[in-house]
């Protein structure tokens, strides 16, 4: 006689057919990871362009117009307006019609053919705090951009500055954040499919009365947790395959790393949310609380407190200390990495570790407050 | 080690100060239909699920199949099937699924697997319902598969807790027909309800209430010993009169409703008959017939906890 195929098979098989025969559980695992790429791939876009600014040219000299022009000339400004007064430009910022209000006072080209320096002024509408700091650091650029070039016409001579600065970016170039935000969410869909997924079996079991047979029967406590853990892995794994041909072929997002090495990575990370929902499940009385709980419990860490929006390093030092605690935070650091750098484990072993660690752990405690008894 | 196949003694359950199972002892035969009678929260289905595994006992021993169930509830697991009061299937799997889960579940190999469920699906009935979703299925034919599933490895010992409740009289009557057949291939059936008529179709009977055991024995010792006397059975359009009229008569023991009927408890038979017949007359109650009846189980159940009260 053959050694019989291990109980947890059993397991990992029904768990697999429910979820096929069920609708709404099959619509989550399909539609959830594509909707989140297109709110987030469309919606969140961090990218600040055209943004919209009043002028007003006291001046109208050649070079103040060639001032103007190395403004419009970038993707990231456009002229909403050239106002008659100063109080146009109020207008348009308290309207919101404009962001940016720029002012050049008379005798801008006159100085600066003289070798003198000029004010100009710029008003930003700092009620938008991340579109007002990009948009004072593109200013800060094309202004240094335009008096360098300046100085350099004046004094007729090369180049002569002791620091030059060429800023060259690195494995973004273009900073596209759809980049920066596929990555993420391989990160944020693996979590809240996991623990969603996961929540609701064992307060399903305790639902359909199927629990108490099961504890009647000779099938251990491992092997049942076993069961189900592979069969929710197989189908986080799916949804890992498809949010990366979604991202890679729809979105464009560069792969640059290694494939068993993210799936790997994904394994360490998914020990963490499997643990959260199976802690979840096995301590909630209906499939109903254990989703909601679910939800909740990956939705803020996981959007909020990972770093997959909000840097971390921007965040209050209480909160930023909180986020040692969220394993999604180390996975987006890897996740991040191998997509955009193509770094390799030597370089994320620091993240994976912590992350293996905390996964573990929650394992462990899901294990043991899973009791097979009423 | 015993012969027994189910030995309990001083088996007490305790949740928090109430005491549902309060120190039973009994034990069953192999081979027999044991009966457990008892109203809603009496202590069967604890005191099953403590002999299942399910549960722990606060205190007390038991033996099931000569396995101690604290020190050895993984061997007692093996040799015990368990159906639960609850519709213990998946819905969203077909029977033949079901049944596939719970042979997987107890270790039957592979190639073994299909045979058995053929065998289990043919003798509950089943066949022709093999890929029908288990939630689409009648009451009566789900519990004769959540029966199936409890015997799909042949256990020595079949645990079913109120099978039948919420089935018509015929799948019921099925269904014991099932239980008869298990009980001839030489297991043993622990069953527990609250229909008398299904207390009367079991070997051995233990009546249970408030976790205390009121009486045990077959059936029919039950009726000899615990009934002396007789009993009268009255029909009547106003039972309820009839009965106050008739529990103030002298050699009148007890008084019961049986359905339309007054069951009297007497041991002076006629004579308190003819005591009945008038009294009633006097009150104006019509007495369509009064006769010696047999006891039943019903009646002993009654009698015994009337008595207590």
């Amino acid at each position: 006689m053959r050694k019989p195929r291990p109980r947890s098979y059993a397991i990992f098989k029904k768990e697999l057919i429910e979820v096929s025969r069920d609708p709404r559980t099959l619509a989550i695992i399909l539609f959830m990871p594509i909707l989140m790429l297109i709110l987030y791939g469309y919606g969140v876009s961090t990218d600040i362009r055209n943004i919209p600014m009043a002028i007003l040219n006291m001046d109208r000299s050649p070079k103040s117009r060639e001032f103007i022009q190395s403004f419009t000339s970038s993707k990231f400004f456009t002229v909403q307006s050239y106002a008659a007064g100063p109080r146009d430009i109020d207008r348009a910022i308290d309207s919101g019609n404009a962001r940016i209000g720029l002012i050049i006072p008379p005798g801008f080209g006159r100085r600066l053919e003289q070798g003198k320096s000029s004010p100009v002024f710029i008003a930003v509408d700092g009620s938008e705090p991340n579109t007002a700091s990009a948009a004072i650091s593109y200013i800060s650029t094309i202004v240094g951009t335009f008096s360098e070039q300046v100085v350099v016409s004046n004094m007729q001579v090369s180049r002569l500055y002791p620091v030059d600065l060429r800023p060259r970016i690195w494995f973004n170039p273009e900073l596209r954040s759809i980049n920066f935000i596929v990555p993420g969410l391989v990160a944020i869909i693996l979590m809240m499919m996991s623990a969603l997924l996961t929540s609701g079996t064992i307060a399903r079991e305790r639902e359909h009365g199927t629990m108490e047979p099961l504890i009647a029967s000779p099938i251990k406590k491992w092997e049942l947790m076993a069961g189900k853990i592979a069969a929710y892995t197989l189908i986080a794994f799916a949804d890992i395959a498809l949010v990366l041909l979604v991202g890679t072929i729809w979105f464009q997002v560069p792969f640059r790393g290694s494939i068993p090495l993210l799936l790997i990575m994904s394994g360490l990370f998914l020990t963490s949310s499997l643990g959260l929902g199976l802690l979840i499940s096995s301590r909630s009385e209906t499939q109903q609380s254990a989703t909601l709980l679910a939800f909740i419990a990956t939705l803020i860490p996981g959007l909020l407190l990972s770093g997959f929006i909000f840097p971390i390093s921007s965040m209050p030092v209480p909160v930023q200390v909180i986020t040692y605690l969220i394993p999604a935070r180390y996975f987006l650091v890897i996740v991040r990495g191998i997509f955009l750098k193509g770094t390799g484990l030597g370089d994320i072993w620091m993240q994976a570790l912590p992350m293996t660690l905390l996964g573990l752990l929650l394992f462990i405690l899901s294990i043991r407050a899973f009791r097979k008894q009423l | 080690m015993n012969n027994f196949a189910v030995e309990c003694r001083e088996l007490t359950k305790c949740f928090g100060t109430f005491t549902a199972v309060d120190h039973i002892s009994f034990t069953v035969k192999p081979g027999e239909i044991f009966g457990m009678l008892g109203p809603n929260g009496s202590g069967k289905s604890t005191t099953i699920r403590m002999l299942c595994g399910i549960m722990d006992p606060t205190f007390g021993q038991a033996t099931v199949a000569g396995k101690d169930i604290r020190t050895e509830p993984d061997a007692v697991k093996e040799l015990i099937g368990y159906m639960s009061q609850k519709f213990s299937l998946y819905p969203d799997l077909t029977a033949f699924e079901n049944l596939r889960f719970y042979a997987g579940i107890y270790g039957i190999p592979k190639e073994h697997q299909a045979e058995r469920i053929a065998e289990v699906m043919e003798s509950t009935g089943l066949s022709g319902q093999e890929n029908t979703l288990a939630g689409n299925l009648s009451t009566g034919v789900r519990q004769r598969l959540a029966l199936g599933s409890a015997i799909i490895h042949n256990p020595k010992i079949i645990f079913l807790d109120e099978p039948t409740s919420g089935a018509d009289p015929v799948s019921r009557r099925r269904f014991w027909n099932l239980i008869y057949d298990i009980t001839d291939s030489g297991a043993t059936v622990i069953v527990t309800t609250h229909y008398m008529d299904e207390a009367e179709r079991c070997d051995s009977v233990l009546l249970i209430e408030s976790g205390k055991i009121i009486a045990c024995g077959s059936p029919d010792s039950l009726k000899k010993e615990r009934i002396s006397g007789q009993i009268l059975s009255i029909d009547t359009n106003q039972p309820t009169e009839a009965m106050e009229v008739s529990a103030t008569l002298p050699g009148v023991e007890d008084v019961a409703l049986y359905g339309r009927y007054v069951h009297i408890f007497t041991k002076e038979g006629i004579a308190v008959s003819g005591r009945i017949r008038d009294a009633l007359q006097k009150a104006g109650i019509k007495l369509l017939s009064i006769e010696v009846v047999p006891p039943t189980l019903e009646d002993v159940f009654v009698r015994l906890i009337g008595g207590k009260e």
